[in-house]
């Protein structure tokens, strides 16, 4: 092995997908009232498509709104409009009963495992829970099935009989995995599943992911802020900002040609682990925070930070619109040079 | 030249239900003036209690069972004294969660205000107006009116600052800071990241930064020490450690992160960090190392420096495994 400047043997990755669309977002919107007068918009007008098979890695900042989509789109929340289409059926305005069946094709791993477990269930328990909710098998074939999730998920047949606080947390999100996976799901929502582990044990987490995509064909929406998880894991990324997708397309034309103004402040805040290459970078800082989603600027909402804002950008509000390419973006002056992340600039 | 700071052999106890555990072995490390010492690791590695120890804030029922904090060649462990001196004036702390270490009832100016009021003697008004500098001097906007804000008023970015900006109002020799940018967003992480360097610019403070973040090591370390169940495991410069790492745990770190800048093979390290409870005999590291010998299971390796000298390895494997890496690494192949 080897130090990180010398891993320049590019190792192919998800492979571009042309597959049938499995999940379509149009204009999903969540506003959640705050007293009488003001409303959050947390989520604003969100499109996204997610392919048969393929990982859709959702970026941005805390209050960018990527939970609150992923929850709309599992239908723990009702949205306040917008289209949410699963295998071409409207599940936006669905109703308990229909979403029974809809959540055995659609299912999720959050990032602290521990909440998300039941402490005084087994891990059996809990991976046969779905099962159970959803009448598969006699309870012979669920035994079987839960010793077939938990090999599949790395885990010997002994943990069946532990507790979640008797694991660590690698071992409880490997447990949450498998439940994922118990009713053979078509989608899987992943929300930040390795932020919270330790960095020597991300790396398991992220390859088993990919292994079980291959494997089963799984298609997956992975929400997360380390960027460089997302590219490893990612075929096509979606970043927001604010409530919206500001800019969307394949992974790595996305980190070679970002074109959103905020997407470069973005790329360029992440930190290389060479100290060489990080002390002598010249960074994009943006001035000030994200302002409040409920006092949402005028125009673009990224304008107030922009480094590129022009008077047009503080009244009108640019729309996600494809430029060609598979590469919409929401900004009235979108770069179209290459990045350096070496230099945090345009490469010229 | 002497250091600043030496820590040796410090080893810190914590009686618990399932028995005394030693989150801090036998920790060693120097910090010279001006320069910052990164101390990187995973959880329970001993990073926060062993730099807790050192600040004299270890919470209860933790003790310092052993070891030296020498501050300018004087020991502060056994001199309380000069420890209550420092704290504050030539040692502050700055820490991950701003909004709990400030005063909700206290305006931002206040903070401050009082810092001076404890170590300094201005006045009240002359006070007030260093507070504005200070908030100024941490690219704090608009300090004037900041200064009479109440914390939560302000972003987790802006609050950060503030605490900077009381941590560095007595121009301490020393900073301590704990993860200092783990919450923040990342655009606003650089920003900070960006603020400390001009401060210590500025200002010649030494830093002492803890983090799990290699990226944030990379972008801080003059030296780095990188710690693993309780003990220092390997120290250098950071070019040295990050680039040319010596220790199978340093070096299986480095491979498993994922880059921004390209997708490549990950090569997870097997199993997870020890717990404190029941720590592997021998180096702690021998379960999940690659390289890991039956030896290693037998003897706790010493913290020892490397032929060629500037770097601390504590791997009796290391010199052998290591051997000839460097032709291989320019030449951009790999060792086995």
């Amino acid at each position: 092995m080897t130090g990180p400047q010398s891993e320049t043997a590019s190792v192919s990755g998800p492979e571009a997908v042309g597959s049938p669309t499995l999940l379509e977002v149009t204009g999903l919107t969540k506003h959640f009232p705050v007293g009488k007068k003001t409303t959050v918009r947390a989520v604003d007008g969100v499109d996204l498509e997610i392919r048969e098979g393929e990982t859709l890695g959702v970026v941005g900042e805390s209050g960018c709104g990527k939970s609150t989509t992923a929850r709309l789109i599992l239908r723990l929340l009702r949205p306040t409009a917008g289209t949410i289409r699963f295998e071409g059926s409207d599940i936006g305005a669905a109703q308990e009963r229909e979403l029974h069946t809809i959540r055995r094709d659609m299912q999720a791993v959050f990032q602290d495992s521990f909440s998300s477990l039941d402490p005084r269930m087994t891990v059996a328990q809990s991976v046969a829970e779905p099962l159970v909710a959803h009448r598969v098998g006699n309870a012979k074939e669920r035994r079987e099935r839960i010793d077939e999730l938990l090999d599949v998920v790395g885990l010997a047949r002994e943990f069946a009989t532990r507790y979640p606080h008797q694991l660590s947390g690698g071992q409880r999100q490997r447990v949450g995995i498998a439940r994922a996976l118990a009713l053979q799901p078509k989608l899987v929502v992943l929300d930040e599943p390795v932020s919270a582990l330790d960095l020597s044990v991300q790396a398991q987490i992220v390859n088993l992911l990919v292994d079980l995509q291959e494997r089963f064909g799984l298609a997956y929406i992975f929400i997360a802020h380390d960027l460089g998880v997302v590219r490893q894991i990612s075929h096509r990324v979606a970043i927001m900002y604010l409530g919206r997708v500001v800019e969307t397309g394949p992974t790595d034309d996305i980190f070679t040609t970002p074109a959103h103004p905020y997407t470069r402040a973005l790329l360029s805040a992440t930190l290389n682990p060479d100290p060489e290459i990080e002390r002598n970078r010249q960074r994009i800082l943006l001035t000030g925070d994200p302002p409040s989603p409920m006092r949402m600027p005028e125009g673009c909402r990224f304008h107030p930070r922009c480094p590129r804002a022009e008077a047009r950008c503080s009244q009108e509000d640019p729309q996600l619109r494809e430029r060609g390419q598979d590469r919409p973006v929401a900004c009235f002056f979108p770069h179209d040079d290459t990045f350096d992340f070496g230099r945090g600039v345009s490469a010229e | 030249m002497r250091p600043l700071l030496r820590v040796s052999d410090l080893t810190v106890e914590f009686p618990t239900r399932e028995g005394v555990i030693r989150p801090a072995d036998g920790v060693t490390w120097e910090l010279e003036e001006g320069r910052t010492l990164v101390i990187l690791g995973e959880s329970g590695s001993g990073k926060s209690v062993s730099t807790q120890a050192v600040g004299g804030i270890l919470p209860y029922p933790g003790r310092v069972v052993g070891g030296r904090v020498e501050y300018k060649g004087e020991d502060l462990l056994t001199n309380r004294r000069l420890r209550q001196r420092l704290r504050g004036k030539e040692i502050a702390m700055v820490f991950q969660d701003p909004l709990s270490s400030l005063n909700p009832g206290l305006r931002v100016g206040g903070h401050i205000v009082e810092m001076f009021k404890v170590h300094g003697n201005i006045s009240r008004a002359e006070a007030w107006q260093r507070a504005v500098e200070l908030l100024d001097l941490v690219q704090i906007p608009d300090p004037e009116d900041r200064v009479q804000r109440y914390p939560h008023e302000l972003s987790g970015g802006m609050r950060q600052r503030v605490m900077l900006a009381i941590a560095v109002s007595q121009q301490p020799s020393i900073l301590i800071a704990d993860e200092p940018t783990t919450a923040l967003d990342a655009t606003v992480q650089a920003q900070i990241i960006d603020t400390v360097r001009d401060l210590q610019r500025n200002l010649g403070t030494a830093i002492v930064l803890i983090t799990h973040d290699i990226g944030v090591a990379a972008a801080f370390a003059d030296d780095i020490a990188v710690m693993y169940g309780g003990r220092v495991v390997e120290r250098g410069s950071a070019t040295d450690v990050l680039r040319r790492p010596r220790h199978p745990y340093t070096e299986a770190l480095l491979s498993s992160v994922p880059h921004v800048e390209g997708r490549r093979e990950l090569a997870p390290i097997p199993g997870a960090p020890p717990r404190l409870h029941e720590l592997p005999s021998g180096c702690a590291f021998h379960p999940r190392c690659q390289y890991a010998k039956e030896s290693c299971t037998r003897q706790v390796p010493e913290l020892r420096p490397l032929a060629g000298g500037g770097r601390l390895v504590a791997c009796d494997l290391s010199e052998q495994l290591y051997a000839g890496v460097e032709t291989a690494e320019s030449a951009g192949g790999e060792h086995t």
